[in-house]
């Protein structure tokens, strides 16, 4: 019984990732934070966008995150540098608004005609940045590219349930038809990310290993093209002369930096060494939200798909095998209080894992489900529940990544919250490549009962996530929850192609979950965007991913 | 001097040796693997996760992997990094230039700052002296990432003067404006530090009975310091002076992180995060390389400066 989305995704990964990456970036904790009040002056209610630019740029800074990209090859590694960077470089079938819908990207059209075939029209007249046209051959075979086991695409895994990939002949020739072993209803949404990227076969070939490298590079259609990249520093990008949609395009060059810590990024910014970036650590919202010469952007609630979870590792034994006590620890947890003072109000209370950062679709469905799981703080109760279990007293080991204050300042609250349930929490602080291990390694979460993680999808789906997490086969099920119910709500919900109906099951595994908690969740951030006064024209939420951003961003 | 220098040499082989087996074995122990950098962050399966294990020979035995990459090493291959399939040379080569330079700086400042004011104390006593050695005092207790915040904030965000981030524009002008700030924060405390040695060494000199006999018998001042004073105190200045030196390629890792430099020191972190073996020892080894011949040049200098040692090495 394999779940036709296979279980090793690379979503999830970033839950490791997202680990790891927070550890460079999401320090924090200043102190009391204060409330509603002390929320950032541009906090803007229901934004997808910042103001659109009015003209063009000859040049900008931009942050591309903790670290350099490790490749170009944009499947090699989806991580937050390489989707911010890549996307402008090479280009998808399909685009994410801003809002997470679908729009045509080099793919000029798309339907399913049936829960099985995907079919769409590859866009014509497109260019590779050094001026050879792009050709559908070109587009089979980067697509297939996720299919090879030799590539290890990180989007291998959303490829599992693909049947074949194949060019139409004489009056369909530009129509690319993709059939699914089983019904698909979710992976359109894999064309609008780095998994439905193109690149040109001939210079991917040409190129071999050393594709991606300083030293290969790569050759894509995207407004942008490379002009000076070494893995190590910045990474320089100039207009490509042959872009098909010239006029989308406002700036001329883009430098992407990549400061390794909060501190580092603050500096920049402060000094004008940057003048925009996305995923602003929580840490620099209180100072940046007072910067003068620019702007901190904080999205709406459901802006990031980011959701900071307590992942429950071992279901079967242990203080927290019992529903109870995980249901208790889940009622004792402030959830306002850690949005408020440690994310300094830039989140919200997280009631289910997949929270309203996930919904691509049906919203005010999931919205209606969300509301009745929301749950207040009681730990009143939460104690009375330990009590039934009778767990009173019994020691519960946490683990969280070191070297980060949002995490330790999450486990801190978290014993706190354990106190006032009569539970003994032990927190344990691990060194990052220690912690990354957890995700990889069973032996290395056997230590402790449950542990602390950032999680986040590029794919608007709660199909995913809850598939991931609370399939018997789910690539990020670490606790082994197995409930046949809530497994076969899920599978289903992967072939409906009704919207609406895909939605209804997967509420009802959601209401399950919200009871059985595999996972706790905690708090969902929202995005972070900061610009200078000199730049203009971004989504504000994660969008930025699923699109070549850079195109529009000019001057306000 | 041939003996000398071949003792030198081998001293530089067995650090090398016993530090790139420590390095070896400590990131071998720390817990954690590469895998997450390899396996491009995706969860793998186990049969994808043993071929990558098995292609970087990652399950090989401690030693095994150990004298292979040393073994490589001593051929001129430091091997591919971990890293998006980069040789480790090119990385290195990448950030090298960086180092190179912020060390350069910061050692003609300390030199600058530090003899000039350690000369200026030993040779104006009085409020002088008094002022130099307070601020000296203060500034050899500022910590580089202490420094750095201040400049930063001062120099960078509220005047302007210097870029806050980044290696700066291209050129050789962009660039050095761009180390002048990390730099000073780097050769605060060591130019404080020299300028007390060099006050001490020249005030010592300056006592000593050849000195007073000299200005005794009417030879100008300037004479004195200039002749003989000056040459006499240089061996204990240059010694610490060069150690300082000799230092700042480890001491370049936080200010390289505060000011977005992109270095070495920049580079060693990334790598030790990500468990990318060969870049970690690469680069260890090339600042202990960079330490030992430092020293040397310290040495080689303390023999040109002092007679006495000279005609021994020569003996």
């Amino acid at each position: 019984m394999n779940l036709h989305i296979s279980p090793r995704t690379s979503r999830p990964a970033r839950t490791a990732l997202v680990g790891l990456v927070a550890g460079a970036l999401a320090l924090t904790a200043c102190g009391g934070g204060g409330g509603d009040t002390d929320k950032p002056e541009s906090f803007a209610k229901g934004r997808t966008d910042t103001p659109t630019a009015t003209g063009g740029l000859d040049s900008y800074t931009w942050y591309g995150d903790y670290r350099a990209p490790y490749s170009l090859d944009p499947i090699k590694n989806a991580d937050y540098p390489e989707q911010t960077v890549l996307p402008n470089i090479c280009e998808s079938l399909l685009r994410v608004k801003s809002d997470y819908t679908l729009a045509p990207g080099l793919a000029s059209s798309w339907k399913q005609p049936d829960p099985q075939t995907l079919a769409f029209t590859v866009r014509e007249g497109v260019k590779f940045t050094d001026g050879t046209p792009m050709t559908i051959d070109d587009v089979v075979f980067s697509l297939k590219r996720n299919m090879n086991p030799a590539v290890v695409s990180s989007y291998s895994s959303l490829y599992a349930n693909v049947a074949s990939i194949t060019a139409g002949t004489g009056a369909s020739a530009r129509s690319i038809t993709i059939k699914f072993k089983k019904p698909d209803a979710v992976f359109v949404n894999v064309l609008a990310t780095l998994g439905g990227s193109v690149l040109n076969k001939k210079h991917a070939e040409a190129k071999g290993a050393a594709l991606g490298t300083p030293a290969g590079g790569v050759l894509c259609t995207g407004p942008y093209r490379v002009t000076s990249f070494d893995g190590t520093n910045d990474l320089a990008l100039e207009r490509s002369d042959h872009y098909w949609d010239p006029s989308a395009v406002r700036s001329k060059k883009v430098t992407f930096v990549f400061p390794a810590s909060a501190k580092a990024l603050s500096n920049a910014i402060a000094g004008k060494s940057v003048d925009g970036g996305f995923n602003i650590p929580s840490q620099l919202v209180p100072t940046l939200g007072k910067a003068s010469g620019g702007k901190l952007w904080t999205g709406a609630e459901g802006s990031s798909p980011q959701n900071l979870d307590l992942i429950v590792s071992d279901l079967k034994g242990g203080p927290l095998a019992d529903a109870r006590v995980r249901q208790a620890l889940s009622a004792a947890i402030d959830r306002e209080g850690i949005a408020r003072s440690i994310f300094s109000g830039a989140a919200d209370p997280l009631y289910t894992v997949a929270g309203p950062g996930t919904w691509g679709y049906a919203r005010n469905q999931y919205q209606n489900a969300y509301d009745e799981l929301t749950i207040k703080k009681d730990p009143a109760r939460g104690k009375k529940l330990v009590t039934e279990a009778g767990a009173t007293g019994r020691k519960v080991k946490l683990a969280y990544p070191t070297g980060i204050d949002l995490y330790s300042s999450v486990a801190t609250t978290l014993q706190q919250a354990g106190k006032a349930i009569g539970l003994d929490l032990e927190i344990v602080g691990l060194p990052l490549a220690q912690y990354g291990e957890m995700f990889i390694d069973p032996a290395a979460r056997k230590p402790y009962d449950a542990f602390l993680t950032m999680n986040y999808i590029q794919v608007m789906e709660p199909a995913f996530l809850y598939g991931f997490i609370a399939t018997p086969d789910g690539p990020q099920n670490y606790g082994g929850y197995n409930n046949p119910t809530v497994t076969e709500k899920i599978r289903s919900a992967f072939g409906t192609t009704d919207d609406k109906a895909r939605a209804g099951l997967l509420i009802e595994a959601q209401k399950q979950l919200a009871k059985d908690l595999p996972w706790i969740p905690i708090v969902a951030p929202r995005a972070t965007v900061y610009l200078s006064d000199k730049v203009a024209g971004v989504p504000l939420t994660f969008a930025y991913m699923g699109r070549p951003w850079a195109a529009s961003v000019g001057a306000p | 001097m041939m003996r000398f220098f071949a003792g030198r040499l081998a001293g530089l082989f067995v650090t090398l040796s016993v530090s790139s087996f420590v390095v070896f074995a400590a990131l071998y122990l720390a817990p954690g693997s590469p895998e997450s950098v390899l396996l491009g962050n995706s969860t793998p399966t186990p049969e994808r996760r043993a071929a990558v294990r098995e292609q970087y020979g990652l399950d090989d035995p401690f030693m095994v992997r150990y004298l292979h990459w040393l073994g490589d090493a001593l051929q001129g291959d430091l091997g591919t990094s971990f890293v998006g399939n980069q040789p480790v040379a090119t990385r290195i080569g990448a950030v090298f230039d960086t180092t190179l330079a912020l060390v350069a700086v910061t050692a003609v400042l300390i030199a600058v700052i530090g003899l000039g004011l350690g000369l200026l104390s030993a040779l104006r006593p009085g409020r002088i002296d008094d002022l130099v050695s307070a601020v000296t005092a203060v500034t050899a207790g500022v910590p580089a990432f202490v420094a750095a915040s201040i400049g930063i904030s001062v120099f960078a965000v509220q005047l302007d003067w210097f870029p806050a981030y980044g290696a700066g524009d291209a050129g050789f002008i962009g660039r050095l404006h761009a180390l002048v700030l990390p730099a000073l924060s780097l050769a605060l405390i060591s130019s404080a530090l020299l300028a007390r040695v060099t006050r001490a060494a020249v005030r010592a000199e300056l006592d000593k009975e050849y000195a007073q006999t000299a200005r005794a018998r009417g030879i100008p001042h300037r004479q004195v310091v200039r002749r003989h004073v000056l040459p006499n105190a240089a061996p204990p200045i240059v010694t610490v002076g060069g150690l300082l030196v000799a230092a700042l390629f480890a001491g370049t890792v936080v200010v390289e992180n505060a000011f977005g430099l992109p270095g070495l020191g920049s580079l060693l972190i990334g790598s030790v995060n990500q468990k990318d073996f060969p870049t970690v020892q690469a680069v260890t080894l090339l600042m202990v390389t960079a330490f030992v011949l430092a020293n040397l040049a310290v040495d080689i200098a303390q023999q040109l400066l002092d007679p006495r040692l000279r005609q021994k090495g020569t003996a």
